[in-house]
């Protein structure tokens, strides 16, 4: 393997030529795979917010993926400090017949954090979702609301210097998203440097200091929040337009 | 790969400890021991997660950990005692098929369970990424939760029947340890090969069910040896289940059929380790 230097004490990720193939698909080379990904570079500071923007199999969700390792690129390489979370759904694991508690515990494991860190910080999770009470409850009695809001109280919790977040806000009320958006200014303050995909721009245009415009696997574009998302919104509403 | 930042640095106290790289050539994050080391708290959430969904919306609970058993046992005894009073090996046939009934089917439940332990657990795999040996690792310990409470009252039928337990019962442990491993190294090969040909999924069940027949479970050792001589060695699992039996009821065991067990054992670890080392890298896309 090889030794490249380390990046500096301000970089927080480090990605180079990455490239993700799945078989088949219309866009397939002679090999048979269609590139999801390819010759995508990246390089994060501490305490930046990217934003990711693209049409449905631009590659967003397969990058986050392949950063995650959930799935192992065929080409390039990254390099992400080992305190890292990914957060690609709201509250992996979570299990209808486990109360809310355990539910946290294995939530926050399965994030990467250790059981007796998330045990010290149940108080806090609880406070912060508004569930207090509820947590000895099975989660299966929780409505969709209250199993999003529990979810996101353990992602929350976490101090990562990287975090991943697939479009994990759906199905909260106005207060509990600023809630939300307050923590994670709050974390981004601190030196946690965000990766977000959405489609929501409004969002993006506040969460971020920076917005990557994926296309077919590439970047199409790369710079402040303001013009790219501008930008996107008017080349979607075109393509809609244009096709109707 | 890890390593650390330059400890030298006036900023080391906001630089990043230590970096992780991947790379195209590299082992997939999922296939690390490091990876396996600082996530190792998932193997015991992910034991709990199963064991809740096992028994959940039952009226016994766990409690059928111990029915299953109670009834193939008093099944085949009360079979084995009307056509085949005579023949009991050992004197009681509840005690030979009780000794044998419970580490079989600790053996082909934990090894059914991790060989389905990718396949059923797709939609978390999507998630996260998961160490490889984490979900087959807590198959095997749901199971041995099982294990315990089967042996609990496979003791307390025996007490009852008046068998006498030998002083070597306390080894008992050792060949069922030889089965957990067999099973979660052949289950954790399985469970890669299902997720590229789901047909594992279909055959296990009948290979199993027809592994009773030429197990000594029920039938006694020596009628199926005796049908063909090199079984106990072909069978990987033969030499654990009597073991099992022979250690608790104190019958001398042929150190052949149990070397033959353990090399069976070594071979099953060498494959679960090769598959933690070597799948390959599509199991994300596959499933």
């Amino acid at each position: 393997m090889s030794h490249p230097l380390l990046p500096d004490d301000a970089t927080r990720l480090v990605v180079e030529d990455l490239g993700k193939a799945f078989q088949g698909g219309p866009r397939a080379t002679a090999r048979g795979r269609t590139w999801a990904l390819r010759h995508l570079s990246l390089k994060l500071g501490r305490g930046e917010s990217l934003g990711l923007v693209g049409p449905n199999g631009a590659g967003k969700t397969t990058l986050l993926r392949v950063l995650t390792g959930v799935l192992h690129p065929e080409e390039g390489r990254f390099l992400l400090p080992s305190s890292w979370a990914g957060v690609l759904d709201n509250g992996p694991g979570f299990h209808g017949e486990l109360s809310g508690r355990r539910n946290v515990e294995l939530a926050g494991v399965l994030l990467g954090a250790r059981r007796r860190d998330i045990r010290r910080k149940i108080a806090d999770i609880e406070h912060f979702a508004g569930l207090e009470g509820y947590l000895d409850m099975p989660l299966k009695r929780y409505s969709t609301g209250m199993a999003v809001r529990l979810g996101f109280a353990v992602a929350a919790s976490l101090e990562p210097e990287l975090m991943f977040m697939d479009e994990v806000l759906v199905h909260v009320d106005a207060e509990f998203r600023e809630r939300v958006e307050n923590r994670l200014e709050e974390l981004r303050r601190r030196g946690t440097t965000f990766v977000h995909v959405s489609h929501d721009l409004a969002w993006l245009g506040r969460m971020t200091s920076r917005v990557l415009w994926m296309h077919l696997g590439a970047v199409r574009a790369d710079g402040a929040p303001g013009a790219i998302l501008r930008d996107y919104a008017v080349a979607m509403h075109e393509s809609v337009v244009g096709s109707g | 790969m890890v390593r650390q930042a330059d400890a030298r640095n006036p900023a080391a106290a906001r630089a990043t400890s230590a970096w992780i790289e991947v790379s195209a050539a590299s082992r997939p994050l999922a296939a690390r021991w490091s990876f396996f080391w600082a996530r190792r708290d998932v193997v015991g959430v992910l034991t709990r997660r199963i064991l809740s969904g096992r028994y959940h919306q039952t009226l016994l609970g766990v409690g059928w950990a111990v029915v299953h058993p109670l009834l193939a046992i008093g099944v085949f005894t009360w079979v084995f005692s009307h056509w085949l009073a005579d023949q009991a090996p050992g004197g009681s046939w509840l005690a030979h098929n009780a000794l044998g009934w419970v580490p079989w089917g600790f053996f082909t439940t934990a090894l059914s369970g991790s060989a389905a332990s990718l396949v059923g657990h797709a939609d978390l795999l999507h998630q996260v990424a998961l160490p490889r040996l984490a979900l087959p690792l807590a198959v095997l310990l749901a199971r041995c939760v099982d294990l315990l409470l089967a042996l609990v009252v496979v003791f307390g039928l025996l007490l009852v029947d008046g068998t006498p337990i030998a002083g070597s019962v306390w080894l008992v442990p050792l060949p069922i340890v030889g089965l957990g491993l067999q099973a979660v190294g052949a289950g954790m090969m399985l469970a890669y090969v299902e997720v590229r040909w789901r047909d594992v999924g279909q055959v296990l069940p009948y290979l199993l069910q027809l592994g009773v027949f030429v197990t000594p479970v029920v039938v006694p050792a020596a009628v199926l040896a005796g049908a063909w001589p090199p079984l106990p060695y072909v069978n990987p699992a033969w030499g654990h289940v009597e073991a099992v039996r022979g250690l608790a009821l104190g019958h001398s065991l042929d150190p052949s059929i149990m070397a033959a067990a353990w090399a069976w054992t070594a071979l099953a670890i060498a494959a679960g380790a090769f598959t933690f080392r070597r799948t390959q890298q599509h199991v994300g896309e596959w499933l």
